[in-house]
Formats: structure tokens, C-alpha cells, sequence
């Protein structure tokens, strides 16, 4: 018979809200250093978002580049935001997982009640 | 077709030197587009996180303050805060240090567990954020008259501030500062008074001191005790056996009925009455028991004996009383039959003699009237037509004892009342008197009185069953042994007795148990004989604090110059204090700032239960409360966590799309200037 095993890292995991408010300030932290990075590198080359989109929009390029472009700018982002979806639903699986192994069960005792012994 | 983050196909370009422009430069531009597109999905989604731990905080505050409330000492035993030298430490995280300033008196700094401080330096308060600086004025909060700092665990810190140099001018809010002259820290009974603070070297850190509490329910008692003196008494069994020729009845039939006539009784007496009668039999040396026997055979005898036993250790009342009849009704039995030889038993009595005892009763402790019901006859007579039959005695005493129960029935006696005829019952006690007609031989008319005490322990009903039932039998024996009647015709009986008037005390019905009844009264004198002036209450550490409902960076006020206009900012704040505040705090455990409040109804939408409805919530409030709070947080905790996976994830993509422009960075930034230099 097919089994489905899942490991999960219970080291891993973060029950308390200390260390994942801290986990979480990390990573904005860490994004923050990038989104800088971006921001420096895009204003240094002038970047103005409504003329790069009217020049892609141009006349210049065929309307099968366009479409190209439309399509595969359409399928990045599906990708992206599946990739989060993803990403957030393995992280739901984990923590749902870990609350039912991390929360105490009741285990059932054997009943004492006394079965006949076939001599009555 | 979908539109995609702003691409359309809108259609207004003039184009680029087509020369120049490559199929390499519309990738690039589509790269640059995807950057700009997960610049904002990475921006919303720190935008959450931000959020989220923002609630977080605001929730372990709120916490923290109902574990305060839970647990945190309502009252002090002993003192919790230190002073080491120029510094106080209070309780949970908050300290207090004192440095002399250049005027000759002295700055200080309030700091909280998290290491935000309220620093007072030229006559202002400024509140700074751990690890950051501040600009005094932007924030700085004017001390001008008497504040009350409250901390989040209830703790009140008063400024008390002397004359200002100049006074304060409305015209153009100059003037009025004035220095702290003293600090006074109260919580609950701890309090301490720091004085001369404008003085650096007469400066004086008082020790911390406690005061006891008056507990208010405390000093009302519910109940309390009053001393019950019994006289000495004896609990005495009359049996009627009709002449029995059988010395079995002695220990047998007398001796089970004295047990199962006083057994209930005894064990029915409170611990307290019958350790006190135990106590009392030890200290006498011991219990006597009288043993009496009337009787017939041959010449009338009586046979009268006193036995006397010491109670054990470890014995009950009852244990003891028990051993000693079963030991007297074989000693008393051998006694007479050793004299009597062939007997005929009329009657056996039994007295145990209770010796005088007090012992204490408990009582209500509210105020008592005391009231009082007359007394009352209850006559009966019945015809009994010559009865011939001693039987008859019985049947009209039952008859009369009916009659009697339904007159006490009739009184509708409360348990108050009740207590006052049991009371006069043991210590007065309740005679009756028969009368019996008889027309045998020659014509009696017998007449007798008998009076019964009522023994505690015993109930109303049982008292009056026992009257009737001893009284009839000792009738009977009189007319039939003493009087030595013999054969009778009973013509009539009566029987006649007064239910005795008695006094009773009421007791007023002791104040109710109020739901979040008022907890002691535990102010510190220091709090009660000093005004705290301005309330300013804690709102998430010593950088922030809220003044009137709203944090003190967003007072204002309208201008006294121009009342169109509002004044904000420093001098918004030197208007709100300009004025002497006699407002008062006395609350005792922490509340909930306005911002906790609009936190928990808009954001968090939980409801909880605040009875005096403005956040000052009862410890119990507070324990309810949090059970909700923990919920939310784990709920918060755990969506933290899926927006922190989520933005590791974005952030990887984001990474490949820069590292993707940047590798290009010439060529992009060469298609970027002619973007711009000629898409018009």
C-alpha cells in the first residue's frame, strides 16, 4: 500500500512569535537592502516608468513583438505569483502539520472493562 | 488581450532612430517593465509584514499589561523598589536616574524594560525611542504645572513643580516653564517621594515605603462568633414497661431506646459544642449516668444508681456517651437483679448528666433587631367514653402533639424565629399538664405537670415528639404504679400547655457579593494627599504617551489670540499645561490607551468586556481579554510567517531581474537615455 510520508524540521519551526516577528523584520530588512540596490540603479540610468511603457507600446515594434512581450510580461507574472502561492501554501502545510504534532493529543485507554471469559 | 501591469497598446510613440533600436533593446525593456512590476508586488508585501508586527507589538502590550493585571501584587507585603545612589529601580523594566545638570539642579531620565526613555532636561520632558535622537522641541513636552505620569502596570509617577520664572504669556506663548521641585512614585501601597530635585545638592531620595492596606471586604466579616453558656442539663429517657417480668428489658429494650433517643441528637451538635462538652467532661474527671427501676413484685421497690466513666482519648461525644450506657445498663441490670431476685418492671429511667459548657456560635455579622412572639395555650380535651384501656393515655398524647405541631405549623416560623423558640426551649424549657377522669371504684382525678428542656441539637418537632411520648409514659406509670390504680375507666383527658412567647434576633441580609466588587483600597498616603494634575498615560513605552485621548505629539489647541486657528506642536503642548490640573487617577491595575482601544474594536475586532466602559478594565476583564489577545497573536504569528516566506520567495525573482539588468547595465542605460530623450 502507498504510503505518503512528510518529514518536517520541528527545529524549524516557530511557535513563538518573538522569533518570527524577528525572522520577518530580517527579510524586510534584507529586501529593503535590495529594493535600494534597484531604485539606485534605475535612477542612475533616468529610468521614467510611463515613457518605458509608451516605447514599448510603440509603433516601432510589430504587433506580434508586442503581443510577445505582453504575453510573456502575462506570464511572468502568473509564474511569480504562483511561485508565492507556492511557496505560502508549503508554509501553511508545515505549520498546520506542526501545530497537530505539536499539540498534545489524548491518548485513549484501554477499557477495563473485563471481556467474558467464555466459562461463565 | 490582459492588460499587464500598465502595458497597453495604446499607440502614441514617436519612434526611437530605428537604426539603433534592436530586438535586444525591447527584451531589456521588458526587463526593466518585470522591475518595476515586482518593485511594487516586494513593496506591498513589506508593507504587510510592517503591519502585522506592528499588531504584534501593540498585542504583547496588551498583554503584558492583562499580566499585570492578572498577577501583579494588588497589594505589597514588602518593598520591591532599590535605591543605589542616584538611581531607582522599580518595578518591571522601569528605573528612574538622577545626573546634576548645569544650573545647580538636576536632569533625570525614566526608562522603561525596552530602553526608551522620558529624559528631563530645561524644564521639558522629552520621550525618546531606544537608539534614536530626538529634537526637544518637536516633542518635548512643557513641564508648567503638576503631572502624573502613569506607566503601563499602574504605576504613577507625580511631577510636582514649583513657580515658573516667568509667567506663562498667551499672547505669544512665552513664559511658564517651571522646574520639578519633587517626584512622587506611588503604586498600590509602595510609595517613595523624591524631593528637592531643582536642588542638586540637597537633593533627597526617599526609601521606598509600604503602607497596609484597608481591604474593605475584609473589614466587613460575613459572619462572627458569640458565646453560648449551657447550664448543666441532663438527657434523661423515660421507659414505661407495663410490669415486664423479663430483666432483658433493663439492658435491652431501655438501654436501645436511651441510645436511639439521644444518638441523633448528640451527633447533631455542632464540632465546635461538642469538643466544648468533651472538654468540659475531661476537665471534670469524668460523666455520671443515673440509672433509676420502679418496681411491683411483691413489695413496690425502687432501685436507684449513679455510675460514673472518664471519656477516652480520641473519643467522640457520642463514642463515649455510647460505652457508657452499654456499660451502666449491665452494671445497673446485675445490680438489681443481685437485690430483686423475680421483678416486675414498671419503668426505667436513664439521666446523663451534661455537665455547664460555652463554646462559640457562629453568627451572622451584620446588624441585628431582635423581635418577639407571644406565647400561646393549646388546650385540648377528648371524652373517652370508660375507656378501660391504659392504651388510651397514648392515643390522646399523640392526639395533642398533632394539635401542637399544627399550631407551630400555623406560626410559620422562619429559620430566624426558630432559633429564637429553641433557645427558650433549651433554657426556659416547656411544661404540660395532664388531667385524667377516672370512674373506676372510686373517682380520680389525676393531674400531673411535666416539664422538658430542649437539648441543642434536637429539632423543634423531635423535641415535642419526645415531651409527648416521655410525658404520657411517666402519666401512665404515675396513675398505674405510683398512684397504684390498677384497673381504670377513663371517662376524658386533657392536657393543657403554653407554647412559650420568646424573643429572636433578625439579622440584616449581609451585602451582597458584587460582581468586580471594590478591591482593597490600597492607595499609598503619598497618592491620596497629593494631586496628580495632568494625567498623562503610557502608550506603548516612555517615548510615547497620551495626553486627553490623543498622543501628546498630536495636541492642539485652539489659539487664545485667533480662535479660528489651532495651535499645535510645542505650543499646542504649552496651552494644554498651562493651566493647574486637579484631576486625580485611582485606578489600580493598568488600562487601555485610546490607540489599544481603536487597535482592538477596528483592527483586530475583538470585542471584550469593559464594564466602565472608558478601558479601565477589572482584572478579570483583563484575563478575559487575554485569552482573545494570545488568539490573535498566534493567528498574526502565523500569517507573518506565510508573508515572510512569500517575500523570500519574491525577493529571489527580484534578485535574478536585477542581477539580469544590471549585467546589461550599459546597454540599458544607453536605451534609457534615448527613451527618454525621444519618445515625446
Amino acid at each position: 500500500m502507498a504510503l505518503k510520508l512528510r518529514m518536517i524540521d520541528i527545529t524549524k519551526l516557530q511557535k513563538s512569535n518573538y522569533l518570527a516577528s524577528d525572522a520577518s523584520k530580517a527579510a524586510v530588512r534584507e529586501a529593503k537592502v535590495l529594493l535600494d540596490k534597484q531604485e539606485e540603479f534605475m535612477k542612475n540610468g533616468g529610468m521614467d516608468r510611463q515613457k518605458l511603457r509608451a516605447f514599448i507600446n510603440s509603433d516601432y515594434w510589430t504587433s506580434r513583438q508586442k503581443q510577445k512581450a505582453r504575453e510573456e510580461l502575462l506570464n511572468f507574472h502568473n509564474e511569480f505569483k504562483s511561485n508565492m502561492a507556492n511557496e505560502a501554501s508549503a508554509k501553511r502545510k508545515e505549520l498546520s502539520s506542526a501545530s497537530r504534532l505539536l499539540s498534545q493529543r489524548k491518548v485513549k485507554k484501554a477499557s477495563t472493562v473485563k471481556k467474558r471469559s467464555g466459562y461463565v | 488581450m490582459n492588460n499587464v501591469n500598465g502595458v497597453t497598446t495604446t499607440n502614441d510613440v514617436k519612434t526611437l532612430n530605428p537604426a539603433d533600436m534592436s530586438q535586444q533593446d525591447f527584451i531589456a525593456a521588458v526587463y526593466l517593465e518585470r522591475g518595476e512590476m515586482l518593485d511594487s508586488e516586494v513593496r506591498r508585501i513589506i508593507g504587510e509584514i510592517d503591519k502585522s508586527n506592528q499588531y504584534v507589538d501593540a498585542i504583547n502590550g496588551l498583554i503584558g499589561k492583562a499580566n499585570v493585571a492578572e498577577y501583579g501584587s494588588t497589594h505589597y507585603e514588602s518593598t520591591t523598589w532599590q535605591v543605589n545612589g542616584k538611581n531607582v529601580v522599580l518595578d518591571n523594566g522601569y528605573g528612574l536616574s538622577f545626573q546634576p545638570d548645569d544650573n545647580g539642579g538636576n536632569s533625570f531620565t525614566l526608562l522603561d524594560g525596552d530602553g526608551n526613555q522620558l529624559i528631563y532636561q530645561n524644564q521639558t520632558l522629552i520621550p525618546v525611542p531606544a537608539g534614536t535622537t530626538v529634537d526637544a522641541l518637536e516633542v518635548g513636552i512643557p513641564v508648567m504645572n503638576d503631572m502624573t505620569y502613569i506607566l503601563d502596570d499602574g504605576t504613577e509617577i507625580t511631577f510636582k513643580t514649583g513657580a515658573p520664572d516667568t509667567a506663562f504669556n498667551s499672547s505669544d506663548f512665552s513664559g511658564g516653564l517651571a522646574d520639578i521641585t519633587s517626584i512622587i512614585i506611588t503604586r498600590d501601597n509602595q510609595g517613595m517621594e523624591i524631593s528637592d530635585v531643582n536642588d542638586a545638592a540637597a537633593m533627597a531620595i526617599g526609601a521606598p515605603t509600604i503602607e497596609a492596606p484597608t481591604d474593605p471586604v475584609a473589614s466587613q466579616p460575613t459572619t462572627t462568633t458569640q458565646t453560648v453558656n449551657v447550664a448543666a442539663g441532663e438527657l434523661s429517657t423515660f421507659g414505661e414497661y407495663n410490669g415486664s417480668e423479663n430483666y432483658d428489658t433493663i439492658d435491652n429494650t431501655h438501654a436501645s431506646k436511651v441510645l436511639s433517643t439521644w444518638e441523633g441528637v448528640i451527633k447533631d451538635k455542632s464540632p465546635a459544642e461538642q469538643a466544648a462538652i468533651m472538654a468540659q467532661i475531661k476537665a471534670n474527671g469524668g460523666m455520671s449516668i443515673d440509672w433509676g427501676l420502679g418496681d411491683s413484685d411483691g413489695s413496690d421497690d425502687y432501685y436507684g444508681k449513679t455510675f460514673s466513666y472518664q471519656p477516652y482519648a480520641n473519643e467522640t461525644l457520642y463514642q463515649f456517651i455510647e460505652r457508657s450506657v452499654n456499660r451502666s445498663k449491665l452494671d445497673f441490670r446485675n445490680y438489681v437483679k443481685g437485690t430483686e431476685g423475680d421483678i416486675e418492671i414498671h419503668y426505667v429511667t436513664t439521666d446523663i448528666n451534661i455537665p455547664a459548657y460555652s463554646y462559640q456560635e457562629v453568627i451572622p455579622a451584620t446588624t441585628k433587631t431582635t423581635k418577639s412572639v407571644a406565647s400561646q395555650n393549646v388546650s385540648e380535651s377528648r371524652n373517652f367514653q370508660g375507656s378501660e384501656d391504659y392504651g388510651s393515655i397514648k392515643i390522646f398524647s399523640d392526639d395533642y402533639l398533632a394539635r401542637v405541631k399544627s399550631e407551630l405549623a400555623g406560626m410559620n416560623l422562619s429559620d430566624e424565629k426558630r432559633k429564637g423558640l429553641a433557645r427558650e426551649l433549651q433554657t426556659n424549657g416547656y411544661t404540660v399538664s395532664w388531667t385524667l377522669d377516672d370512674i373506676d371504684g372510686v373517682n380520680n382525678t389525676y393531674s400531673q405537670s411535666y416539664n422538658y428542656k430542649m437539648v441543642s441539637g434536637e429539632s423543634i418537632d423531635d423535641f415535642f415528639e419526645r415531651a409527648m411520648e416521655q410525658s404520657a409514659a411517666r402519666m401512665k406509670a404515675h396513675i398505674n404504679y405510683s398512684q397504684n390504680e390498677g384497673d381504670i375507666e377513663i371517662v376524658s383527658m386533657s392536657a393543657s400547655s403554653t407554647l412559650p412567647g420568646f424573643s429572636y434576633d433578625e439579622y440584616a441580609a449581609p451585602p451582597q457579593a458584587v460582581q468586580n466588587a471594590a478591591r482593597p483600597n490600597n492607595r499609598h498616603s503619598l497618592d491620596i494627599n497629593n494631586h496628580d494634575g495632568h494625567i498623562l498615560y503610557e502608550a506603548g513605552g516612555m517615548h510615547q504617551w497620551e495626553y486627553d485621548g490623543r498622543g501628546t505629539q498630536a495636541i492642539s489647541k485652539t489659539d487664545p489670540n485667533d480662535s479660528d486657528s489651532q495651535v499645535s506642536g510645542f505650543f499646542g503642548r504649552k496651552l494644554a499645561f498651562s493651566q493647574a490640573s486637579s484631576d486625580e487617577f485611582d485606578g489600580t491595575t493598568p488600562f487601555m490607551t485610546e490607540k489599544e482601544k481603536e487597535l482592538l474594536s477596528n483592527v483586530l475586532r475583538i470585542t471584550y468586556p469593559d464594564a466602565s466602559g472608558n478601558g479601565k478594565l477589572t482584572p478579570e476583564e483583563w484575563v478575559t481579554l487575554k485569552k482573545s489577545l494570545i488568539n490573535a497573536r498566534d493567528n498574526l504569528n502565523g500569517s507573518s510567517q506565510l508573508q515572510t516566506v512569500q517575500l523570500q520567495r519574491a525577493m529571489q525573482t527580484y534578485n535574478q531581474n536585477y542581477e539580469a539588468m544590471s549585467n546589461a547595465q550599459q546597454k540599458i542605460y544607453s536605451l534609457l537615455r534615448d527613451i527618454i530623450s525621444n519618445v515625446k
